[in-house]
């Protein structure tokens, strides 16, 4: 798989609230990408998983501060370079897929314009050459008629099509890398299996790497080939996505996988579904150990006590949890 | 095609059942080429008593339009709505005060759906307002739907926008519940949340339904979820109702292509996770 | 283009409408003309009575009425009593002055507003804006008239340029460029009135609505893409805010002739203000008719281009979507 693309260390992120409270978003995250690679961030509404997309890119809003760590892409250290350097960048190496399509395009542009507008940024040519590219790029990513595509607006298109323009945007000038925000969850089932094939395909045409968060395993299991488990700003959990999933190791992982097992079109009627218990954290609240401890129908008295080390109890997979530190 | 609920004992009267429902919308101007246009053209379902019928289908498919049509939140062009044997797709508002109650709504984006700066409680007692409850009588209630929803009761003070996207739905299923409604329709109720909220808030939905006999709607595009909650569904495509019947039936044996597409996507997705080797492109 | 039919059609609905409620209320208004002549014992009443059936007034309103509509579509509007001159020519002399200095104040307006505005919008909770919205709230809470008139004593008290009238005593001798600079010192006073009073309003609405685009979703991907802040500005930002500024360009565009009587009066500027107030209080009937149709058919001029400048400008209104505004 080549060399490692991204390594990302101890990142920190802390946004502060207009009351005056900090609430530390990130809590020293720490992953690697290599080339070519699908890594698939698992992790639930509150995990800090949008906070760690819009890091990457530092794309994070003004009250949000990353007070730690590092991100080291190709070598350089995001985090330390000029936003002329950051600009340079973004959407030519590093490029993020966000979450809401029916919100990520503007209004009044025609779809095949905003496409342009990222040829022009990064790859300067005649206007005839990119009307071209944009319509290479717009069947590329599945339209049967990009001639009429191109002169769309957002609001005519369906969630579907909108997701693929996006992703257009983002492979346009073949990045290393793609941050891929929730790329399915906003859409039916149906139109997801599409969007997925289409990010496979990508990776497998232009051998670029994909960070794929999701909050869906089963999209995951589908794509991705290691997967992180995010909770409360922290990873819980990495390794090998099919293994992870087949055998979770934390319990956090382990119920939900359990749920999406649950959601299964052999259930018997009337079924109760698995669940966890209790609620997501409250991220402004700092505890001491573990933040799932809470919720977690193992956890022993040290749980609450310290964050629990990281260790790898199997080769090429990490947990924290003091079930396995020993 | 009318729909054959075995299981349907001897004088089961169905709670709502609609017939050759149709609404269409009208749009000024130039009609644009790409955009959905939610229509129904005819659509016939039954729903017994303490049972939960789903419409299915994709976007654009109109189940949203029916879901609204039933609630009378839009008035239908024409069809009959009979719930509890009276139609009322034809009343005036004034008409339709004494049914408002026993047929309530859940939204999608919980969010969107209440006022931020409200309290809980005064999310939860706006429709008990609306029937003139005393001050006493109404907090009771408020805390015993509290209750139902597993929320504490401490927390009816607290703002909504301190709530969590989850526990925003618990408290819209509170607030549908205070008016003790015989039909819920769950307008994709669950889509949106997280998987272990949507686990929470579909057992939840579930026990509900056990304890007060409600009868629910579910609009859902997503199949493993009707799988479990539903007893009949009824698949919609292009405003029509292609096929329905009985949810286990429908699943294993498919006959329309939407229904096929829909149940094909559905089983891509469970089999990545349940296939221990995954075999990554 | 259908759209466009249905708005025209309206509006020509409207001039007449606007005609006729104006004839009934000049006719319902207590007076004449001719009071005052009756009062001066020197005319006799027959002297009246053949002035009044000159100028048709003795008709009945119907009649008059009919009259006006049939020779307005022919762009003759009546004579005017008290200046003994046709009502359309007379109208648009005075209606060039009026639209010279609105036009040249809505311009002024417009070139400090969405700068202004653009870059309180950018810059929020700094200083500039801070201070625009402050000057702002003060400029639109003083009325018209103070403001004219405390401007009018410092320029008076300053000596700073020539106050009153449109063009100095010399002004037929004068070269072309002196005759152009003597116009424009005395244009000053009343088109920066105009222009600040207008700037108020719209530096605000500008701000609000920049400030809502740049909090949109879309704004932060269009970064994440790399695209360089100035091209973010001018080629994604401003055109997903146009459209509150487009409805407040046909508003100003309205308002070109309605809208500075108060400061042209008070500047002696000669324009149509003063023109209508005097026929007004005179009751020169034709003239005080004229006068409103002119301002109404600006009114519905400006309104008809701004709604089609919106449907133009904006994909969402012209293809119906849900969403627009």
């Amino acid at each position: 798989m080549g060399e490692t693309l991204l390594i990302i260390q101890g990142l920190k992120v802390t946004y502060s609230s207009a009351g005056g409270h900090a609430v530390r978003a990130l809590d020293g995250i720490g992953l690697e990408i290599g080339d070519g690679e699908v890594l698939g961030i698992l992790g639930e509404s509150g995990s800090g998983k949008s906070t760690l997309a819009c890091a990457l890119l530092r794309l994070l809003p003004p009250n949000a501060r990353c007070d730690g760590g590092e991100i080291r892409f190709r070598g350089r250290n995001l985090l330390e370079l000029p936003e002329a350097d950051l600009r340079r960048i973004r959407g030519r190496e590093l490029s993020l897929v966000p979450q809401d399509p029916a919100l990520s395009l503007n209004p009044v542009m025609t779809v095949g314009s905003q496409i342009a507008e990222v040829l022009r940024s990064h790859a300067p040519c005649g206007t005839a050459e990119r009307c071209q590219r944009v319509r290479e790029l717009l069947a590329q990513v599945g339209f049967d008629s990009p001639e009429e595509i191109q002169r769309a607006y957002p609001h005519q298109l369906s969630g579907g099509q909108r997701q693929r323009v996006v992703i257009a945007q983002a492979v346009a000038c073949r990045p290393a890398l793609i941050i891929a925000d929730e790329p399915t969850s906003k859409l039916d089932p149906a139109v997801r299996a599409d969007i997925g094939k289409l990010l496979s395909e990508i990776r497998r045409q232009y051998r670029t790497a994909i960070l794929l968060i999701s909050h869906d395993p089963a999209l995951l299991a589908g794509y991705a080939d290691r997967v992180a488990v995010m909770y409360a700003g922290r990873i819980v959990e990495s390794g090998d996505c099919a293994e992870t999933l087949a055998r979770p190791l934390h319990p956090y992982t382990q119920g939900l996988v359990a749920i999406a097992r649950s959601m299964s079109l052999n259930a018997a009627a009337r079924a109760r579904f698995s669940v966890i218990e209790g609620d997501s954290p409250d991220p402004a609240v700092v505890v001491a150990g573990c933040r799932f401890e809470p919720r977690c129908s193992e956890r022993m008295e040290i749980c609450a006590c310290q964050f629990p080390p990281e260790v790898a109890p199997e080769n090429a997979r990490s947990v924290s949890c003091f079930k396995y530190a020993e | 095609m009318q729909s054959d609920f075995s299981g349907r004992e001897f004088g089961d009267n169905p709670l709502l059942r609609v017939q050759g429902l149709a609404k269409r919308y009208v749009r000024g101007g130039l009609l644009p080429r790409y955009a959905p246009v939610e229509a129904v053209r005819g659509v016939d379902v039954e729903l017994l008593p303490a049972r939960t019928l789903a419409l299915v289908g994709a976007s654009g498919s109109g189940k949203s339009t029916v879901a609204r049509c039933v609630t009378r939140l839009e008035r239908p062009d024409s069809g009959q709505i009979w719930f509890e044997g009276t139609d009322i797709a034809r009343l005036s508002s004034r008409e339709l005060l004494p049914f408002r109650p026993r047929i309530q709504m859940i939204f999608q984006d919980a969010a969107t759906a209440m006022n931020p700066r409200f309290s809980a409680a005064e999310v939860i007692a706006e429709p008990l307002l609306i029937q003139g409850c005393s001050r006493p009588v109404r907090l009771e209630i408020l805390q015993a739907l509290m209750r139902d929803v597993a929320l504490p009761s401490e927390w009816l003070n607290h703002p909504v926008m301190e709530f969590s996207g989850g526990q925003r739905q618990r408290l819209a299923i509170a607030r549908a519940l205070a008016v003790r409604p015989k039909l819920l329709v769950l307008d994709e109720a669950l889509s949106g949340l997280d998987l272990s909220t949507q686990a929470q808030i579909a057992n939840l939905l579930l026990h509900l339904q056990a304890t007060y006999s409600l009868t629910f709607l579910l609009i859902s595009h997503d199949l493993a979820l009707v799988a479990q909650m539903a007893d009949a569904v009824a698949v919609m495509a292009a405003g029509q109702i292609v096929e329905q019947g009985q949810t286990r039936q429908i699943l294993a044996s498919p006959t329309h292509e939407e229904t096929k597409r829909l149940l094909a996507s559905a089983k891509t997705a469970e089999l990545n996770l349940t296939s221990s080797t995954v075999a990554c492109v | 283009m259908n759209y466009l039919a249905r708005r025209l059609a309206r509006a020509i609905v409207l001039l007449i409408a606007v005609s006729a409620l104006c004839f009934l209320f000049t006719e319902m208004a207590p007076g004449s003309f001719f009071d005052e002549m009756r009062l001066n014992p020197q005319i006799s009443p027959e002297t009246i009575a053949l002035l009044r059936s000159r100028y048709g007034l003795d008709q009945p309103l119907i009649v008059r009425y009919g009259r006006w509509l049939k020779s307005a579509a022919h762009a003759d509007f009546g004579y005017s009593v008290a200046y003994n001159l046709e009502v359309g020519p007379l109208l648009r002399s005075r209606a060039a002055n009026t639209l010279l200095l609105t036009s040249s104040a809505m311009l002024l307006a417009w070139m400090i507003s969405v700068p202004v505005g653009v870059w309180a919008a950018a810059r929020r909770g700094h200083m500039l804006d801070s201070a625009s919205t402050v000057i702002s709230s003060l400029l639109i809470a003083i009325p018209e008239v103070v403001l004219a008139v405390a401007l009018l004593a410092i320029v008076v008290r300053w000596r700073l340029f020539p106050i009153g009238g449109m063009k100095s005593v010399e002004f037929e001798g004068l070269p072309f460029w002196s005759r152009a600079l003597d116009l424009a010192r005395h244009m000053l006073l009343p088109m920066i009135v105009l222009a600040l009073l207008d700037s108020a309003i719209i530096v605000r609405h500008i701000r609000a609505s920049v400030l809502e685009v740049l909090a949109a979703p879309f704004v932060q991907a269009t970064r994440g893409f790399g695209i360089a802040p100035a091209r973010m500005l001018f080629r994604h930002l401003l055109p997903a805010a146009a459209n509150p500024a487009i409805s407040l360009f046909g508003f100003s565009l309205a308002g070109l002739v309605s809208g500075s009587l108060i400061v042209e009066v008070i500047c002696g500027w000669p324009g149509l203000g003063p023109l209508i107030l005097e026929a007004t209080l005179s009751h020169d009937f034709y003239l005080v008719i004229g006068g409103i149709m002119i301002s109404t058919l600006f009114i519905t001029g400006g309104n008809l281009i701004a709604d089609v400048l919106l449907v133009a400008l904006d994909p969402r209104i012209r293809s119906g979507a849900p969403d627009a505004l």
